[in-house]
């Protein structure tokens, strides 16, 4: 550096001259409870169940999806044998799961019957509120999304 | 004579409420505008854009438990914080906000002003001297040291302004600049007051009595609750000083076309907050042997020259 842009401080400047202009740049903290992140189309949030046009559960209780998972956190109960097994309880512990999506690939129903949503606001003070029931997998996530979507 | 005192003591807590509350949103601005600076939004949630934060911490300080620590000199420890504050508001005693508001008119307030600042010095290596642990000592000897370095020419970059208005009285130092400001003459000095400022305030890039990447928090390291509110509230009071006083020896003071004098004197002082808060945002701080060498080798020789051409300049004119 030469003498002249020593005196004249030029590399301070050019310091002062950088923060100047973040100063006059929008921020971009975003204040959370206030305002949500809107997550990525293919971003892996809580699982949900799905349902066919007449409004039953696409689920044919195969139990593939347990099978698949690497944590074994979903439990699926059944009643009668063959044709006739029935879908009683699908049970997912969202504190053991990864979110891998392994389970939703493993579906072989036409469509998947199980599959991932956006939602991400699933932190509780109890571990047990964490472990999700038939019903609790059945709530409509598009509605929280829809919330504060722009 | 009873009139003129009350008016005088209206005068006073006029001066000392406004400065303690502009010393309080000081604060307040300077996490705004460092956390825009580096794409933050800084204090958000306590009222409207965060805007009674200073009142929450103030609070908050005033709650918190007052702790003395064992190996303390407990009267310097309680006195050190008074004298820091004592000293930084009644600077602002001689400072002319407009022609005819001041608490009072000195004729020597550039010498008043001056000496008291380094008084206010003491008070740190007192704090840090009575703690009676090691990060406090090493951080009031490093401030006793860099006031020795940088009161020198802060006193001798004042040298030029006061050659060419003939006065140490700060009114009749706006007034000589009633056609053109000091800073049109006076550029070198101008920078090498900013540089000493910035010394004198102990902040960053010349933070290094507080250091607190290696001192932990320098002298004020053992003081808690409302001791370390002095200290703090004594940072930002001698800021307004060092502003109002870069105001008035380069700026013209209140002289300002349109507005009354006194809002141009805010504005302009203002601007020297934006400048301090800015450098503090951009800078990281200078190490102790570089600080010294500023000081000394760079700063105390410049000064002096400043003082020569003014001197061979005033001759030949």
């Amino acid at each position: 550096m030469g003498l002249v842009q020593k005196v004249l401080m030029k590399d301070l400047l050019i310091g002062l001259r950088r923060t100047v202009t973040y100063n006059y740049q929008k921020a971009i903290t975003m204040q959370y409870p206030k305002e949500k992140w809107t997550p990525y189309p293919r971003f892996r949030g809580v699982i949900r169940l799905t349902h066919d046009e007449e409004g039953n559960l696409k689920c044919i209780a195969c139990g593939m999806c347990a099978r698949a998972c690497p944590v074994d956190c979903i439990t699926i109960k059944t009643e009668g044998k063959g044709k006739e097994r029935k879908l009683v309880d699908f049970v997912i512990d969202f504190g053991v799961c990864l979110f891998c999506g392994l389970c939703v690939e493993a579906c072989p129903v036409k469509g998947k019957a199980i599959e991932m949503t956006s939602y991400y606001e699933a932190a509780t003070y109890d571990r047990n509120e964490m472990i999700f029931d038939i019903n609790k997998l059945q709530a409509d996530y598009k509605a929280w999304e829809r919330s504060f979507k722009k | 004579m009873a009139q003129e005192l009350v008016l005088v003591v209206i005068k006073m807590i006029v001066v000392f409420a406004v400065a303690l509350l502009i010393v309080a949103y000081l604060t307040y601005f300077e996490r705004k505008i460092i956390g825009h600076m580096q794409l933050r939004l800084g204090p958000m949630r306590v009222g409207p854009h965060g805007l009674l934060q200073p009142i929450a911490d103030g609070l908050k300080l005033f709650v918190k438990e007052d702790i003395v620590p064992h190996d303390s000199d407990r009267w310097t420890f309680y006195f050190a914080p008074i004298l820091n504050l004592v000293c930084a508001l009644v600077l602002l005693a001689v400072i002319p906000f407009s022609y005819n508001f001041m608490v009072t008119r000195l004729n020597i307030g550039v010498l008043y002003v001056l000496s008291l600042a380094s008084v206010g010095t003491i008070a740190l290596l007192l704090a840090g001297w009575s703690s009676g642990s090691k990060y406090p000592i090493l951080g009031g000897l490093r401030s006793a040291a860099q006031i020795f370095s940088y009161e020198i020419f802060l006193g001798f970059s004042i040298m030029g302004v006061l050659m060419i208005s003939g006065s140490l009285d700060l009114v009749k130092i706006v007034e000589a600049q009633s056609k053109v400001w000091n800073i049109v003459y006076q550029p070198v000095a101008f920078v090498v007051y900013v540089i000493a400022a910035l010394g004198e305030l102990n902040r960053v890039p010349f933070d290094l009595p507080e250091a607190e990447n290696e001192l932990v928090a320098g002298f004020h390291t053992e003081y808690s609750g409302f001791k370390f509110a002095y200290f703090f509230l004594a940072e930002y009071a001698n800021m307004i000083v060092v502003s109002c006083m870069a105001v008035i020896l380069f700026l013209g003071g209140w002289k300002g076309p349109v507005l009354p004098g006194i809002v141009w004197f805010l504005i302009k002082m203002c601007a020297f907050f934006y400048f301090f808060i800015w450098v503090r945002a951009t800078f990281p701080r200078y190490r102790y042997d570089q600080f010294m060498r500023i000081g000394w080798k760079i700063m105390l020789p410049i000064a002096l020259a400043n003082i020569v051409v003014t001197g061979v300049v005033m001759m030949l004119v």
